[in-house]
């Protein structure tokens, strides 16, 4: 017979006659110490603390959570109304920012007394840095030559690294001529020099003089 | 909480946290385990230590239990390791095979019994003082079976012998309680 499933004597009447023999149970004191550490660990346990931390932190994280998904979500709208003010700065890099060409654009705007269409793509863009921003404001209270021309550089300056491609030649020495005109020579000489570097030949190729 | 609960559910409640429900356990098992201890270690304060050191290990190692045996079981091998730690620190295992004193002396003349006290507890102390005369081995055995309620199988694993030599042991055991107690023994059915 398997010894793992043979019972080999009945345990009842063994067992009443010991706790007949030892009715005493433990001391008092003796229950009285273990009841008290058991209590000690249950309200010790882990479970008091952590299910309400863990509730917190998941609260905390869906919130935050929450919050980032709704400021993505409010941020487009807020970048069209800064593209209303500086539409007219992105006028003539708008289509480069979008399109890198290697190809340098054919024609383009003079310098702009007068606000053209928007250009959605490239406004963000010159809003992404609050320096980008503070440079544009005090230009916007220049004359209307230099604040083109600043403008532009800004445009330029901000679309450069990421476009790598010189401005439009008719606007440059449209803006250099407006320097001329408004007896800023030293500015018009610089940016002369700047157009040639960018454009090296192409005056005498279009059978033009310098401004 | 029902008073029918299981052990093992009380356990597992008592890991999570409940209080309440480790006082029902200590309720149902204090008096089994502590004559368990009291007649293993035959004496007094190291039967206190190591039932002290059983509810312990109970109470610390409650995340830990899982109910794969029953719960009593678990508990009887506890206080049964304790016990044993209890003969390594002192190392008298050897002095403990001699007889608890008091044990036999309250049965030392069963047949004067009758005359002085109810026959049923003039039984019981003579199985007290016969259980104390046993050897370490089937005395640990014979308490693990009657009173903690272990198979033979557990009782193999848990003294770290074989089945048939649990099964032995507790023989041996029984037929000497047998002989101590005469006609007052139990029957086997």
């Amino acid at each position: 017979m398997d010894p793992r499933s043979e019972e080999p004597l009945s345990r009842d009447g063994w067992r009443r006659l010991l706790d007949q023999a030892g009715a005493d149970g433990p001391p008092r004191a003796l229950d009285e110490r273990i009841l008290r550490e058991a209590r000690g660990a249950a309200s010790a346990s882990p479970r008091r603390w952590w299910l309400p931390g863990a509730l917190a932190a998941s609260l905390l994280l869906a919130v935050a959570i929450g919050l980032q998904m709704q400021q993505e979500q409010a941020g487009p709208p807020e970048v069209l109304s800064e593209e209303a003010v500086d539409a007219p700065v992105t006028t003539e890099s708008a289509p480069a920012a979008e399109a890198p060409s290697a190809e340098p654009p054919v024609a383009a705007p003079l310098p702009r007394p007068a606000p053209p269409p928007p250009a959605p793509a490239a406004a963000p863009r010159a809003a992404e840095t609050p320096a980008a921003a503070a440079t544009e404001a005090p230009a916007a209270r220049a004359q209307p030559a230099a604040d083109a021309r600043l403008r532009s550089e800004d445009a330029a300056t901000l679309q450069a690294p990421a476009a790598q491609q010189p401005r439009d030649p008719e606007a440059w020495l449209a803006e250099i001529a407006a320097l001329r005109a408004a007896g800023r020579d030293d500015e018009a000489d610089a940016e002369l020099v700047r157009f040639e570097q960018a454009w090296p030949g192409w005056l005498e190729r279009q059978g033009r003089t310098a401004p | 909480m029902r008073e029918a609960d299981a052990d093992e559910e009380l356990m597992l409640r008592y890991a999570g946290g409940d209080a309440r429900a480790f006082e029902l356990l200590y309720e149902r098992h204090r008096g089994g385990l502590w004559r368990f201890v009291r007649q293993l270690l035959r004496d007094p304060q190291a039967a206190e230590d190591a039932f002290q050191e059983a509810w312990s290990r109970v109470i610390a190692h409650r995340k830990r239990y899982r109910p794969t045996a029953r719960f009593a079981s678990w508990l009887y091998r506890i206080a049964h390791n304790c016990c044993m730690d209890h003969w390594r620190s002192t190392g008298r295992r050897r002095a403990r095979e001699v007889a608890d004193p008091v044990a036999v002396d309250s049965a030392a003349d069963p047949a004067a019994g009758p005359h002085r006290a109810a026959a049923a507890q003039q039984a019981a102390q003579a199985l007290a003082a016969a259980v104390a005369r046993l050897p370490l081995e089937q005395r640990a055995t014979f308490l693990l079976y009657v009173q903690g309620g272990l198979s033979v199988a557990e009782i193999a694993d848990q003294t770290g012998c074989g089945p048939e030599t649990a099964k032995s042991r507790l023989r041996y055991a029984v037929a000497k309680l047998k002989e101590a107690l005469g006609p007052q023994a139990p029957a086997d059915d």
